[in-house]
């Protein structure tokens, strides 16, 4: 059980960040698989929106918003990996591949700690950043290095 | 030559020993009573077959012998023992064959009707092959049916349960009727996960069962005509739809069971 | 358990069959129905060349997948028919134990009632969309069983 990449993509598709990890199997062009990936998760968000479940009507007047109502996708488990998924209200993806054996573990939560506690605080607080561009902070490297290593799951 | 015991003049025994004779391609008589013959032709056979012939004998010589097929022989149903036998086929093998059987019957046909008496054309060879193997395998003899009750309550227990594992619902007779009768199930076997589109009407695979019913009956010596039908019961409490199969004799039988009736 | 729709699909990708055992399901037009089932077949098929660990062949396919709202669970037969039922899920508590076995478990289950009821047929074609009335009710018997048992 062990984390093998993580990636964290713009609303435009642009890969900001690519991390390997514990990854055995690498493909040729790195650009390529993003883009797939990309692709594929685009097509699983609206896949998820489409079969979200139709809400009956609210009877204790807990007044959701349309974003709590709708279904958004947390991760898959294929043959041999898992993948996790956290999209932030602004776009941004934040993708996490892992092992399949994770129960009890929320990866997810994980990936919001990524999102609130490093990126924010060591990307888009950095003045040098220009947002849209591939993440180039040594210091958000060098956190986000320590945070996944310490994770549980990582071996 | 090896020496037999006497005592055990096993049906096992003998077929072997036929086996055998068969296999050396010898021509020779075999009478029923010459077991010992039957032995020394076995092991005297051609060079070829002399090891098979004599490891048969060897076989049968054994105390409650068993058709044990040896290397690079392969037995024939006659020779296999007749007691005991399950019986039992995959029913998704023989659903999968009767799904290729209907298939195939569609490609020759022209209208609804004539598939439904061509599955009845191949129920009713196979019907007259039934009869005979379940009256050679039975472990008791079995007598043979002269009346017309007799032959179909033989036919709703022993064959149903031969064919399909089961006995048939009920049978019944048409009012006051000599002539006419029918046997009900409420789930044929080969129904069991066919599903009709509409554009096929009113098409019973189970005339293929019906099939089988005629093929028993005539090779039995009553001269019938047996249709399939569908009775709607949906408005009775607990009963769904129920395949009736309608066996009507003909004036022969008729004319012979009341003369055997006295 | 909660079980809302149940899809079939052929090996091309095509819907075959389709349908909701549960009010909560979504309503789709027939349409909608088959381009989802389209693109599930896509992400199969890009699911297994994302794998980080094998190559594409060496990956099964999407086994399960969680949204906030539902699960999804997915099974491919060896023939290439895919099959994938979705079902409730409470985004407050952790799916119960054994959960996940038991809709794999449903899958299985439906599986070997399509081999019976839909292959045994003498008049379904393969790859062809099913109308089987006989499979509708053994299917819904098969929902009322895994929905019974438990949460």
């Amino acid at each position: 059980m062990t984390v093998y990449c993580l990636y964290i993509f713009n609303r435009y598709g642009e890969c900001l960040l690519y991390r390997v990890y514990k990854r055995t199997y690498a493909p040729r062009d790195p650009g390529d698989e993003q883009k797939n990936m990309y692709g594929m998760l685009f097509a699983m968000r609206n896949f998820c929106q489409k079969m979200s479940p139709a809400q009956a009507a609210e009877s204790d007047g807990k007044g959701l918003t349309q974003r709590e109502v709708q279904a958004h996708l947390q991760y898959y488990v294929a043959g041999n990996y898992a993948l996790h998924y956290f999209e932030t209200p602004t776009g941004l993806r934040f993708i996490m591949t892992t092992g399949t054996q994770f129960t009890g573990f929320d990866v997810n939560q994980c990936l919001r700690r990524i999102h609130a506690r490093l990126y924010v605080e060591y990307v888009v607080s950095n003045a040098l950043y220009t947002p849209g561009e591939p993440i180039q902070s040594a210091l958000f490297l060098e956190k986000l290095d320590a945070y996944v290593k310490a994770l549980p799951i990582y071996e | 030559m090896a020496r037999r015991e006497t005592g055990r003049l096993s049906w096992v025994a003998k077929k072997q020993a036929s086996g055998a004779h068969k296999r050396s391609q010898s021509v020779r008589g075999m009478e029923a009573g010459a077991l010992p013959a039957g032995v020394g032709a076995g092991s005297g056979a051609p060079a070829g077959s002399a090891g098979y012939g004599a490891a048969m004998a060897v076989a049968a010589a054994a105390p409650g012998a068993q058709a044990s097929p040896t290397p690079g022989s392969t037995l024939n149903i006659l020779d296999q023992p007749l007691a005991r036998q399950r019986g039992e086929v995959s029913l998704s093998a023989y659903l999968l064959l009767f799904c290729e059987l209907v298939a195939y019957s569609r490609n020759r046909v022209s209208s609804v009707v004539a598939l439904e008496a061509r599955l009845a054309a191949v129920g009713y060879r196979v019907g007259e092959r039934a009869l005979e193997y379940v009256c050679a395998k039975s472990g008791k003899p079995l007598p043979r049916e002269t009346r017309i009750l007799g032959i179909l309550n033989f036919v709703v227990t022993n064959l149903w349960r031969f064919l399909f594992g089961k006995n048939a619902d009920s049978l019944k007779k048409v009012g006051n009727s000599d002539a006419e009768f029918y046997i009900e199930e409420v789930e044929p076997l080969v129904n069991t996960f066919v599903s009709v589109p509409k554009d096929f009407g009113a098409l019973n695979c189970a005339a293929f069962q019906g099939g089988i019913v005629h093929g028993i009956l005539s090779a039995a010596g009553f001269e019938c005509e047996v249709t399939t039908y569908v009775r709607d019961d949906s408005s009775k409490p607990g009963s769904a739809e129920v395949t009736m199969y309608y066996i009507k004799f003909s004036n022969e039988v008729i004319q012979r069971e009341r003369r055997l009736a006295g | 358990m909660g079980v809302q729709s149940f899809f079939v699909l052929n090996k091309a990708g095509g819907l075959i069959m389709q349908r909701s055992y549960s009010d909560r399901a979504p309503r789709l037009t027939q349409n909608d129905y088959i381009h989802l089932a389209s693109t599930f077949h896509s992400m199969q098929l890009l699911v297994r060349e994302l794998s980080p660990v094998s190559n594409a062949r060496e990956c099964g396919g999407i086994a399960r997948m969680e949204a906030t709202t539902f699960r999804l669970y997915a099974m491919i037969a060896a023939t290439g028919v895919e099959m994938f039922v979705t079902c409730d899920a409470n985004p407050a508590t952790a799916p119960a134990a054994g959960a996940h076995d038991r809709m794999a478990d449903f899958l299985k289950e439906a599986y070997i009632s399509y081999t019976d009821y839909v292959l045994k047929n003498p008049f379904y074609e393969i790859d062809m969309p099913i109308k089987s009335e006989p499979w509708d009710a053994h299917l819904i018997k098969i929902v009322d069983k895994y929905n019974r048992v438990g949460s």
